[in-house]
């Protein structure tokens, strides 16, 4: 399961974000590595961003964006 | 070969570094009393704020280092942070950086705090808004935090001023260099460990940070080194590929989180009751898909009224003050060509400057306003669907709004959008959309050709024309981003990965120093460029000086005798020698506008505009409009001879339009087709050469500014060639 299927208020482990590329890289430094907690606030609607809480911040990624982070089961 | 000492002290370089919204640059006024002298880094768009700061130790410089989540740089901003820090960028690296660190988000500060303990220079921690964080319930403690990091660390508020002593003590004292690193594998230190020395043999610095930027940056970074350096570093790379499924990189990466989690223990204590999530409940509103954007709508439709119809008298106050100058200098200098320099050059010019500067005011402010207040990420958020359609990012948005106003705000605020070909792209397209320039333009033309026009469907012609004017507009500015985005700036459409700060009260200081410095930048930096270009086209339409010779001067003065005669009521003889006077003064006007080299120019250009339905006279207009386009409006004045005083709500001037026939065929020359050809010119033409100074301050350099010039020019050339070729056919003529 992806970040992009996550349920909203049902927090997550981040288990990786592929596949191995610079933006990869950037969704990790922003926080998205192994083990960290995620949560959905709101998902993508209309095609719309959605926006995650992450260490305690809150950001935002497109769905496809999402789509590159692989949830721990 | 040793260096000469130098003579002079050398200053002490402090850079102050952080991500975006940590309060950094409010914590640089508080330190600094917001005397900030605003450049932009060579070759960039990316301010360089500086300040000085007096010492015990000597002369300081203070360095507000662009915000960054990173030190591996991916946008333009990260890119001149690291620079900055490690001394690429124009001369020596940092002597002290002070990393500063929002309180409420300590994680994510925490990860850049990391990468600069790599660079093993002397380093301070401000853990900033310590208030708000006590306000939400959460005490953190800089004190664990500093001993964990082995860096001094302060609390700090630069909102309220808190700590600001205790970390200008801490300043004094020069910090201290790190020497806690986030753990790594053995074979990864072993790795490091081996760049390092490569880089040191090969004289550079050799930091950790800067082996581990190298080791983990695309071949690229590595390519600017010495060929043996390069070649060794990249083995090291290759080696690490093997290490284990993860890159270099992201082992890194992933180790800094891992020991952010362990230094992270124990420092965040809750003081109180958890306060709830204010930011959270604002946003379920303000973000949502269809309050949220009726919410922006109403913003944006908010400040393009204030924008527009704000800065109406304050403009109206400019040109009155532009206006009683020229009078007042006039009656003080004697009559003459420098006379006529300074005042249809120089201050006119002055004044092209200062007409920009009410709306750009409140625009700033506004911008200020919705960045600090961190309304600015939400609308990006919203924005982001139909924007990415055309491969831009919701930020692009805002400046393409302002610039129905003004193109000049319009491209300052493109400053908001972070990947530079996206922030060019939305550059290059903000000048189609029509500003309130063009608006008198159409005013004359619709007036003058449609004012008799049948309503369409109930709706006046006039008005279906000047909404399909605009529309003409949007819909050039979104085929361009299109095309510029498919060809020569082709990139993916930008990922988007946006913080979204918590919500803040801006403060008035941090607004009117952001509004300050804007402003003088524009005045100093497109300033000049506009005056100079002012004075050129001065000159162009005024010289060379030819008198209208004594049988003319004649023949002008007994048409306007036998004008007066006509009247039904006699006319007193000072009246008749005034209007008499006015009609030579007038007459000696165009005659010297038509044998200007602008009206040379006119004539010259006929050629290339005839097919568009132009003759010679609009050519001056069109040449005259280059200055700033309303322009066109009074210069047509001056050629049709009624006066440049005339409005576009004239009726003199309209009617002088009409009379104008085609010496040829006896036909009118301005015909409905002619118009609707001249609006489309003005719609997609870049004319306005404050505009290309905006575009060349922003760019840092001529070269998008030229191209720009030649796009939309020939743009509009072509369209308006199809507008009057297939309106012809289609027997409109």
């Amino acid at each position: 399961m992806t970040l992009a299927d996550l349920l909203p208020d049902s927090p997550a482990r981040v288990a990786r974000v592929v596949p191995f590329d610079t933006l990869s890289e950037r969704l990790m430094e922003m926080g998205l590595v192994a083990g960290a907690e995620v949560m959905v606030i709101s998902p993508s609607r209309l095609g719309s961003p959605m926006q995650i809480r992450v260490r305690g911040y809150k950001l935002s990624l497109r769905r496809q964006e999402a789509q590159r982070v692989e949830l721990a089961s | 070969m040793s260096a000469a000492p130098s003579p002079k002290v050398e200053t002490y370089r402090i850079a102050l570094a952080g991500n975006p919204n940590v309060g950094k640059t409010a914590l640089f006024n508080q330190l600094t009393g917001a005397r900030a002298r605003v450049a932009n880094y060579p070759g960039t768009t990316v301010e360089r704020r500086t300040a000085a700061l007096r010492l015990e130790r000597g002369p300081a410089e203070l360095i507000d280092v662009p915000g960054s989540h990173s030190l591996v740089a991916r946008s333009r901003d990260e890119e001149v942070a690291h620079d900055v820090l490690t001394g690429r960028m124009g001369g020596a690296r940092a002597d002290l950086i002070i990393v500063v660190i929002d309180a409420t988000h300590l994680q994510k500060g925490l990860y850049l705090a990391l990468q600069l303990l790599e660079l093993e220079r002397p380093m301070i921690l401000a853990l900033n808004q310590v208030d708000a964080a006590r306000a939400g319930g959460l005490e953190v403690s800089a004190a664990l935090l500093g001993k964990r990091l082995g860096i001094p660390a302060v609390s700090v508020s630069a909102t309220t001023g808190e700590g600001i002593p205790e970390l200008l003590l801490a300043i004094e004292a020069g910090g201290a260099i790190p020497t806690v690193l986030a753990p790594i594998s053995d074979a990864d230190a072993q790795l490091l460990a081996e760049a390092q020395s490569a880089l040191r043999a090969g004289g550079h610095d050799g930091s950790r940070g800067e082996a581990a930027y190298l080791l983990s940056s695309a071949s690229s970074a590595r390519a600017a080194l010495a060929d043996d350096l390069a070649d060794s570093l990249d083995r090291l790379v290759a080696t690490a590929a093997t290490r284990g499924p993860e890159t270099f990189g992201r082992r890194l990466i992933a180790a800094r989180y891992v020991f952010i989690d362990q230094i992270a223990v124990g420092v965040v204590t809750a003081s109180g009751a958890a306060v709830p999530d204010r930011s959270g409940r604002i946003d379920r509103v303000v973000t949502h898909p269809a309050v949220g954007l009726l919410l922006f709508a109403l913003a944006t439709i908010g400040l393009f009224q204030l924008v527009y119809t704000g800065s109406e008298p304050l403009i109206g106050g400019v040109e009155a003050g532009v206006g009683w100058l020229q009078e007042w200098l006039g009656a003080k200098l004697p009559e003459g060509a420098l006379r006529e320099l300074i005042l249809d050059g120089l201050v006119a010019g002055v004044g092209n400057v200062a007409v920009f500067l009410p709306q750009l005011i409140i625009l700033f402010t506004a911008i200020a306003l919705l960045e600090d207040s961190g309304y600015m990420a939400r609308a990006a958020f919203l924005l982001d669907r139909p924007m990415s359609r055309v491969g831009l990012h919701g930020k692009a948005f805002l400046p393409l709004m302002t610039s129905f106003a003004c193109a000049i705000p319009g491209i300052a605020a493109a400053r908001t959008v972070e990947q530079p070909r996206d922030r060019l792209v939305t550059m290059l397209i903000a000048p189609f959309m029509s500003c309130s320039a063009r608006l008198p333009i159409y005013t004359l033309v619709i007036s003058a050709l449609f004012a008799s026009a049948q309503p369409v469907l109930g709706l006046s012609a006039g008005g279906l024309i000047m909404a399909s004017m605009y529309l003409l507009g949007i819909a050039a500015a979104f085929f361009t981003a299109w095309l510029l985005k498919r060809t020569v700036l082709a990139a993916p459409a930008p990922p988007l990965v946006l913080e979204l700060p918590d919500y803040r009260l801006p403060s008035l200081r941090g607004v009117l120093t952001h509004v300050w410095s804007q402003s003088r930048a524009f005045i100093t930096q497109s300033g000049p460029v506009i005056v100079a270009l002012s004075i050129v086209l001065w000159a162009a339409m005024s010289y060379p000086n030819s008198a209208l010779d004594g049988a003319a001067k004649t023949a002008v003065e007994q048409t306007a005798r036998l004008a007066a005669a006509g009247a039904p009521e006699p006319v007193p003889e000072e009246e008749l020698s005034a209007a008499v006077a006015a009609a030579v003064a007038h007459a000696e006007g165009q005659h010297r506008l038509q044998n200007s080299v602008a009206g040379t120019l006119g004539h010259a250009i006929e050629p290339v505009i005839a097919p568009l339905g132009f003759d010679w006279k609009i050519g001056i207009g069109l040449i005259g409009s280059f200055a700033a386009r309303e322009v066109l409006v009074s210069t047509l004045g001056q050629v049709y001879g009624v006066g440049a005083d005339e409005g576009e709500e004239s009726p003199v001037l309209r009617e002088a339009l009409l009379r104008e026939t085609d010496p040829a065929t006896g036909k009118p020359r301005f015909t409905p087709l002619v118009g609707v050809s001249l609006m489309v010119f003005f719609v997609l033409a870049m004319q306005c050469l404050s505009t290309v100074a905006a575009l060349r301050r922003e760019t840092g350099g001529w070269r998008w500014p030229l191209a720009s010039i030649v796009y939309m020019n020939g743009l509009a050339w072509i369209a308006s060639f199809a507008t009057f070729q297939i309106g012809t056919l289609l027997g409109y003529a």
